[in-house]
């Protein structure tokens, strides 16, 4: 379970005002926001790419204030997706992988996300959709507690977009994983989430 | 189509003839061909060892660069730095630098070494210094390769390797990302730090003259190259011919190789355009390693100025001003440094009003011919970039024997020198307008023949005033090689009336028996030439492309 305690964070404005927020083991919440209402931040500093100016982030019971992001088995897709680009996609995939890991542990993913005979294409030769896929599945192999999801959806033709958000979903229902899904997309966060927090510049509110 | 390839035939006859002719006389000369003369070369006593002292050098030479090179470009690329563009600026400033200059900047250090530890002599002391001078030279090529890319990458990459098993220690992020990732950068850095290591003429002659590289044993026998004399045998022939093959082939055969591995590695949809540098204070250790690189940059130049005012007088430096009033009267080299600096702005001038249009036109045909997909431009291209590889005293023996030998009467013509300093300069003409020219929208020109305009109209209205910056980029980069260029000069105008700076330095540093006052004539000499270059290099940074490096 994760829980956001009074999170506060400025830059030059204030982007996050004492904050709060819970997320169940296994539940998918979608937060959503117009752009600058600081939701890529809460991920970062969640996931601990970004330090808090006050207030605590809790995590199966552990304070995460002195534990490194690699430390954290918290994972995450970017909105650009950092697929690296001299690997290929099982060379990205393999990078999700410690060197005690199966290897066969990449077909499985490869196949869990639709994408069985991918394993030697290039990055650059990916659709947007399948270039989705393979983030989510880099970040699922190291078997994460939770995922965060910073709009990985956003560049995606409208029609994809439902089509993967259904099965982004069904791919956490069934590894059990809480997940955060960042957007600015109300349809979007209808179809992926269990529940919806809307995240209004420094204005919070939790349905 | 018909006049692009006549541009390849008519470049390819002025970078291949003189060097063919030159071989050919040498093979006359000679009476043997390239084989045979292979075969003693390293028996003879003028040739010994140079081969293996060659290699040793340009290995040596590149690892040490790499090694003080990478952390520079990566704390310039990955940290934006308050001053940064000055900071760049003086980091890249060495490889515009001549080499000669290098040459006395590090004779100076070695001097104010044996004023604080009393011993400059040493082979080993000379021999790292050289190696020391070939990093410094060649630092900038590092920070120019790599910087670039460093500082656009995808910001997200770092934190994405960071949240995964196999990039959660520093260590493993830079064996598995940024190493692999700035792979084809690095290889292209090291292979030209390499051919400049191995073709480096000036740091070797004069800072450890005890040692002959390839170069510098061409040189010695460039005199007598090409013309038999029944007293000196074929020797001088036989060495040059031996000594311009294995460089010519060594040469070539690193930039194969180099191409080779770039064009395996590449293909990476790399950076965005947005800067992803993190703020640092130079109140770090971060800010510390940069003022140490600063003080190795800085130290050699302020050497150079610093001893130009430095007499030495019963085995104790003193303050005067005698080695600037010698350098100015002429009193002991040919020329004074009136004349030589007039020389030298003459040739810098018409080279670049030569080696401009004709870098233009070059570059506009690579570009053309790519967009058709024709074949001829990795030849033209290869063509281009022919005279880098032949090095040059390699550039300057074509000149003397290719040229010159087959009609004396143009020995006395003053501009023939320019030769050389057009193959030598118009490479790099290319190598800043040709990446200009293939990142012109393709539009711009589209739509104003729509309107009317003309091929003339389109060049001078659109095309020339986009690439207005690079332009002048590609004119003062020419315009600084050929104010420092030694090699091919010191070949062809050493005993001629027409004496470049760097020449005339040349003929101060080689003149025998000892004078206290020549290395501060030579230095005084050196900070006009010095003055010259920052002059210009400061006065051309700001027109020089945000994110773009990689090609000077």
């Amino acid at each position: 379970m994760l829980i956001c305690k009074q999170i506060n964070k400025s830059y030059s404005k204030t982007i996050l005002s004492n904050f709060n927020l819970e997320v169940r083991q296994g539940e998918i919440v979608a937060l959503l926001g117009p752009s600058g209402s600081g939701k890529s931040t809460l991920l970062k500093i969640i996931c601990g790419l970004e330090t808090l100016d006050s207030g605590y982030v809790y995590f199966n019971g552990k304070n995460l204030e002195n534990i490194p992001p690699e430390k954290r088995e918290i994972g995450m897709v970017f909105q650009k997706l950092a697929l690296f680009p001299h690997l290929d996609v099982r060379g990205n995939l393999k990078f999700g992988l410690d060197k005690k890991s199966d290897i066969k542990e990449i077909d499985e993913i490869l196949d869990l996300v639709g994408l069985s005979d991918y394993g030697k294409r290039k990055i650059h030769t990916l659709s947007g959709g399948e270039a989705q896929r393979v983030a989510l599945a880099r970040s699922l192999i190291a078997k994460p507690k939770m995922i965060l999801l910073d709009e990985p959806l956003s560049s995606l033709d409208a029609n994809i977009k439902e089509d993967l958000a259904i099965e982004v979903r069904s791919l956490l229902k069934k590894l059990n994983i809480s997940a955060i899904y960042v957007t600015h997309d109300p349809k979007t966060a209808n179809q992926l989430s269990d529940r919806i927090v809307y995240i209004n510049a420094q204005i919070l509110s939790d349905e | 189509m018909k006049i692009k390839i006549l541009i390849v035939v008519i470049w390819s006859m002025l970078v291949l003839v003189p060097p063919l002719i030159s071989w050919q006389q040498l093979e006359i000369v000679a009476e043997q061909t390239i084989l045979e003369t292979l075969g003693n070369f390293d028996s003879r006593f003028q040739t010994q060892g140079s081969i293996s002292f060659t290699f040793f050098v340009a290995i040596s030479s590149t690892i040490l660069t790499m090694i003080i090179g990478i952390p520079l470009a990566w704390n310039l690329g990955r940290y934006k730095w308050r001053y940064h563009i000055i900071l760049r600026s003086i980091f890249t400033v060495p490889f515009v630098m001549p080499s000669i200059l290098v040459a006395m900047g590090f004779l100076s250090l070695l001097d104010w070494f044996e004023v604080i530890f009393g011993d400059n002599n040493s082979q080993d002391l000379r021999i790292y210094s050289l190696l020391l001078a070939h990093a410094w030279f060649n630092l900038a090529l590092v920070v120019r390769f790599c910087e670039p890319i460093l500082s656009t990458i995808e910001e997200s990459y770092e934190d994405a390797a960071r949240l995964l098993p196999s990039g959660n220690t520093k260590l493993k992020r830079f064996g598995r990302l940024w190493g692999p990732l700035l792979l084809p950068n690095i290889i292209a850095s090291a292979s030209l730090v390499f051919v400049f290591s191995f073709t480096s003429f000036a740091l070797v002659k004069f800072l450890v003259p005890a040692k002959r590289n390839l170069e510098v044993v061409m040189s010695n026998q460039a005199e007598w190259a090409g013309v038999e004399i029944p007293a000196l045998g074929r020797a001088p022939s036989e060495i040059v011919l031996a000594s311009s093959s294995i460089q010519l082939l060594t040469i070539i055969l690193a930039l194969a190789i180099s191409s080779k591995l770039q064009s395996r590695s590449q293909g990476h949809h790399l950076s965005s355009l947005k800067d992803s540098r993190k703020e640092v204070s130079f109140f770090s250790i971060r800010g510390l390693y940069i003022l140490m690189m600063l003080i190795f940059i800085i130290s050699p130049l302020f050497a150079l100025i610093s001893s130009s005012f430095l007499v030495r007088e019963n085995g104790v430096m003193i303050w005067s001003t005698q080695g600037w009033v010698a350098a100015f009267g002429g009193t002991h080299s040919p020329t004074n440094v009136y004349q030589s600096l007039y020389s030298s702005l003459s040739y810098a001038f018409l080279t670049v009003l030569i080696s401009l249009p004709i870098g233009f036109v070059l570059s506009d045909s690579i570009n053309e011919l790519e967009k058709e997909d024709s074949k001829f431009s990795t030849i033209l291209d290869i063509l281009v970039m022919f005279p880098l590889a032949l090095s040059a005293v390699m550039v300057g023996l074509g000149v003397l024997v290719g040229i010159i030998r087959t009609e004396p009467e143009l020995a006395r013509v003053w501009w023939i020198p320019i030769y050389g300093h057009l193959m030598l300069a118009t490479p790099f003409v290319v190598r800043v307008l040709l990446p200009a020219m293939r990142n012109l929208n393709p539009e711009f020109e589209q739509s104003a023949a729509l309107l009317g305009a003309g091929y003339l109209k389109r060049l001078m209205t659109i095309k020339i005033p986009i690439l207005a910056p690079s332009i002048i980029v590609a004119s003062s980069l020419v315009f600084a090689i050929s104010l420092g260029e030694f090699g091919a000069s010191w070949v062809v105008l050493r005993f001629t009336e027409y004496t470049t700076i760097p020449v005339m330095i040349g003929n101060i540093l080689s003149r025998p028996g000892y004078d206290p006052l020549l290395r501060s004539v030579a230095n005084a000499a050196g900070t006009v030439l010095l003055l010259m270059t920052l002059i210009l290099f400061i006065g051309v940074e700001r027109f020089r492309p945000v994110g773009r490096g990689g090609e000077f």
